[in-house]
């Protein structure tokens, strides 16, 4: 009977029920498989001059010493549509890729790209690595500004080779987010958002409203001092871009 | 509880801007920013908020920010509390919520050259009791490009002791000491790291004590600064703690 009633309140349905009314509410589905490589979604950006950079450790030589794997790179353009899937192999303990418009089909645009590493023998012990690593951003194709991966987004599962979200959703905009950080006017300001969960994103930008399908990304300039965002969704952050003159940031927010 | 910190060097200033308010939009009431110093092997407090902006955060500008002293929130009447000879947690404002996020400043380092990074940072107090070593990788968010690349490290340490302890780069394929750093506790330490050093196979080991590996690259007046994620963020599995506890092992051999 326990079990039952367990299912039934973990059931997709039911934890956006308990999400709406608050009532022990499940920001991440939490059961991962015990084989599994799990991502964030990272951005790319090869739009007004952006070249972007990956940075990452291979997790499974580090970790668990396997040293045949390979990192898929699943790129995806800013509706989710599939761009490319890049298969890296000869790993060494920390790697890069420099993503332009010439490794996605001459593509200028953004979107994001989720980074799963691949056993390429079975392995019968349980492994389920997270890739939070490094994306850079460059104007002049030498020097990347960095931030780090941040959130558990979308899960590859070694069993079934099946992908999929793990923040969860609810019925109405109840997340509040305020952003640490005061915008100076005399700035330019970028927030970049993508939809971390399986359900469309509804979100408001300081009362300005916004809707972001499963796996759409979006660019939204801002001209606020301060920046809150509601939305439907747990751990929905955006990636923040401030330029000033010639110079330009990017970070976390 | 978390406390704030910057750096200030004749390469980088730094400014701090420390909320008032929580992710959720909580403000908090009737609160001050505390600064703590050591002085005289005690830690000393003294009220720090003479520059509240809009009622939405504290502003620490670059001249006050220096490589010793921390910052706080709170109110008059957590300091009962406070101790002189060790941090303690003085309220819960700023601490980890369920489901919430971490309470966090906006740091923001300036080059002389004009330009500037940020990140938002925070130093959480229950890493302040912790000793033990920091494993990080050197070329995660490094730019082998750059002019110069540095380390920024930040610890904080809960009794009022500026100890020294070093911080080694590692080859691990090699499994050689290549260089290292002397660091002290309390401090924004910072080190500049040679172009040799940018490789897969090198990593940044502390010995002693924790910290908050922090890297800054520049060219042509363009900075970047990051801080890298812990090794347990890379790994789900139950026995993660364990995993990490293994890898830390063979690069503290290296180091032992």
């Amino acid at each position: 009977m326990k079990s039952l009633i367990r299912k039934i309140i973990n059931l997709d349905f039911s934890i956006q029920v308990r999400n709406t009314l608050n009532i022990i509410p499940k920001g991440i589905q939490k059961k991962v498989s015990n084989q599994s490589s799990t991502s964030d979604a990272f951005i790319w950006r090869t739009d007004n001059n952006f070249t972007t950079k990956f940075k990452f450790s291979d997790i499974l030589k580090l970790y668990f010493k396997i040293k045949k794997s390979h990192v898929e790179l699943h790129f995806y353009s800013k509706f989710n549509n599939l761009i490319t899937i890049k298969k890296i192999y000869d790993l060494d303990f920390s790697n890069e890729v420099v993503i332009s418009k010439n490794l996605l089909g001459g593509i200028e645009d953004y979107g994001v790209f989720y980074a799963y590493h691949i056993m390429d023998e079975k392995k019968s012990q349980n492994i389920s690595v997270n890739n939070k690593c490094y994306t850079g951003f460059s104007k002049d194709k030498e020097f990347y500004s960095f931030v780090h991966g941040n959130t558990l987004v979308r899960t590859f599962d070694y069993y079934t080779n099946n992908q999929n979200e793990l923040v969860q959703t609810s019925f109405i905009k109840n997340k509040n987010y305020l952003i640490q950080k005061f915008f100076y006017s005399s700035e330019k300001n970028e927030l970049f958002f993508t939809n971390p969960a399986s359900k469309s994103v509804k979100f408001d930008i300081n009362g300005k409203n916004f809707k972001l399908k499963k796996g759409h990304s979006k660019l939204i300039s801002i001209n606020d001092n301060f920046v809150k965002i509601r939305s439907n969704c747990f751990y929905f952050r955006p990636i923040a871009f401030t330029y000033n003159e010639k110079y330009f940031d990017v970070y976390h927010c | 509880m978390n406390f704030f910190f910057g750096i200030q060097n004749n390469l980088f200033s730094s400014k701090l801007e420390i909320p008032i308010f929580k992710n959720d939009g909580t403000f908090l009431e009737e609160t001050i920013l505390y600064k703590l110093k050591i002085q005289d092997l005690e830690w000393k407090i003294e009220i720090f908020d003479k520059s509240k902006k809009n009622n939405f955060f504290f502003h620490v500008n670059s001249s006050d920010v220096n490589n010793n002293d921390i910052f706080f929130i709170g109110r008059h009447e957590n300091l009962k509390k406070f101790k002189s000879n060790k941090l303690i947690v003085l309220n819960e404002f700023t601490s980890l919520v369920p489901h919430g996020y971490h309470y966090r400043s906006n740091l923001r380092v300036n080059i002389n050259k004009g330009g500037f990074s940020s990140y938002q940072s925070d130093y959480p107090y229950k890493m302040t009791p912790v000793k033990g070593s920091v494993v990080t990788s050197l070329a995660s968010v490094t730019n082998f490009n750059a002019d110069k690349n540095y380390i920024f490290f930040k610890n904080i340490y809960e009794l009022p002791i500026q100890e020294n302890f070093k911080i080694y780069i590692v080859d691990l394929k090699e499994k050689k000491i290549k260089t290292f750093f002397e660091a002290k506790t309390n401090y924004s330490n910072f080190f500049e790291i040679k172009k040799e050093y940018i490789l897969p196979e090198m990593f940044l080991v502390s010995k002693n004590y924790v910290g908050i590996p922090i890297y800054i690259s520049e060219k042509n007046g363009q900075i970047s600064m990051e801080h890298t994620n812990p090794p347990t963020s890379n790994i789900l599995n139950s026995d993660r703690i364990d995993i990490v506890k293994k890898f830390k092992r063979e690069l503290n051999e290296i180091i032992n």
